[in-house]
């Protein structure tokens, strides 16, 4: 695998459609964190994360004669290919609709009893940001997942959404602004619940 | 510091902003200004959820890695047994069709030799010409007339069989063809009966006969004599008499 080192990515993807091996590991290698945290970010489900990663690179190998380097990196080009599995996926799985529980953001997480009360309710507030993400509109979402949580920069994320760096930025400000009201709204039922007064107290 | 330079670092870059806070310029703008202080606030507040949201990510797990590797190797097998049923399958494909081009070719070659044997025009052949029937005739010693007999191939020797399978117009137009060749009987033969080439198939045999006194009284524009007549008669190999001539 050290021999191909030197190679950028797109001499590494011909590599591996020719049957080099040690090509497709490193070329995995180098994709593999961001995909498979972009997948996570957007599905919030780590099976579903996987199935993405996987399917990517099998799409790599079977239509990678489809890049043209003219048109961007090879990582843009898996990250167009991720989204539109991610996508999929979410057609996939909105006829299955979550049925409406009383329950807190977070209690579905499963927890043993081992788990701390700090980290309960951190699992809880991760399971709200994800669900105020997962509410966003989808360009709004890509958008906070590549800048704020995969850490892109304004340019590499214009450029894997194939959109100027201007949009980016200011999409960017309204998503933020858009998540920072619906994490407020889930917080809302925890912080404003009615406290029982004494006359309500059974002891 | 102002409002707009505030918001304008959270928009170019909210870690650039945020590493920009402990700066006493911002410390006092924000000490001042209520707007820009929660709006500072809001921002740390979601760069805390986001923060907390990164770090939830989960490892990679090393069963994905394999099966990633175990799906390129059997994708790479799958593509070269592709590539190799396609080259064979090229291979088949030319020894099929070369075999077809060897039948096709052989069946044509069979259709035409067929034709050239048994076809309706390659059987007809022209007669020999009167004048070499003659000639033979005149070679014939005349006093040898009993057993005198010169075999003439008049017109067509060969068997007249038309093509049993072919159609009723083909067979009408062979006929017609047949019918306008010349008469097989020598020019100084008169016909006693209808003869072409189809009903007086096989080689004509010239007999020498000696006609009583009524038989050539008979015959228009000869004188009556008492000489003795002598006749030569076409005879076919169906021991039928075609033509005749006489001989004074």
């Amino acid at each position: 695998m050290d021999r191909f080192e030197t190679r950028s990515d797109a001499e590494l993807l011909e590599l591996s459609m020719a049957g080099e091996e040690g090509a497709f590991l490193l070329l995995y290698e180098r994709l593999k964190p961001s995909l498979f945290r972009y997948a996570f970010y957007m599905t919030n489900s780590k099976a579903a994360a996987e199935e993405v990663t996987q399917e990517v690179f099998m799409s790599l190998l079977k239509d990678g004669k489809r890049y043209r380097k003219a048109r961007g990196d090879v990582a843009g080009y898996a990250f167009g290919i991720a989204r539109n599995f991610v996508r999929r996926i979410h057609r996939r799985e909105r006829i299955y609709q979550e049925l409406p529980s009383d329950e807190a953001p977070g209690e579905k997480l499963t927890v043993g009893p081992h788990v701390l009360q700090t980290d309960m309710i951190r699992a809880q507030e991760i399971a709200m940001v994800h669900k105020a993400i997962a509410s966003l509109p989808d360009h709004y979402r890509q958008l906070i997942v590549l800048c704020d949580l995969c850490e892109l920069s304004y340019v590499e994320a214009a450029s894997r959404l194939q959109c100027a760096v201007g949009t980016v930025r200011s999409r960017l400000n309204r998503a933020r602004a858009l998540l920072l009201v619906k994490l407020k709204q889930s917080r809302k039922p925890q912080t404003e619940s009615p406290t029982a007064g004494t006359e309500e107290c059974l002891i | 510091m102002t409002c707009q330079d505030l918001h304008t670092y959270f928009e170019s870059d909210r870690q650039e902003a945020v590493d920009l806070l402990p700066h006493t310029e911002v410390t006092e703008h924000i000490a001042g200004c209520v707007d820009c202080k929660r709006f500072v606030e809001e921002q740390m507040e979601l760069k805390k959820y986001l923060g907390l949201l990164r770090g939830s990510v989960p490892q990679i797990p090393s069963s994905l890695d394999d099966r990633v590797v175990a799906k390129y190797r059997s994708h790479m097998l799958e593509r070269l047994s592709a590539s190799n049923s396609l080259s064979a399958r090229r291979h088949l494909d030319l020894r099929t069709s070369l075999a077809w081009a060897a039948a096709v070719t052989f069946a044509t070659i069979v259709a035409g030799v067929g034709m050239f044997v048994f076809g309706p025009n390659q059987q007809i052949q022209q007669p020999p010409p009167a004048h070499e029937i003659e000639a033979r005739q005149q070679t014939t010693p005349a006093g040898d007339s009993t057993g005198d007999k010169a075999s003439l191939r008049p017109h067509s020797l060969h068997r007249q069989t038309l093509s049993s399978n072919g159609s009723s117009r083909r067979r009408a137009k062979d006929t017609e063809l047949v019918a306008q060749q010349s008469s097989p009987l020598p020019t100084s033969f008169e016909g006693l009966m209808y003869c072409d080439q189809i009903s007086c198939p096989g080689a004509l045999e010239v007999i020498r006969v000696q006609l009583s006194a009524p038989a050539w009284e008979r015959k228009p524009g000869l004188e009556r004599t008492n000489d003795i007549v002598f006749a030569d008669v076409l005879v076919g190999p169906d021991g039928i008499a075609r033509g005749i001539r006489v001989v004074q």
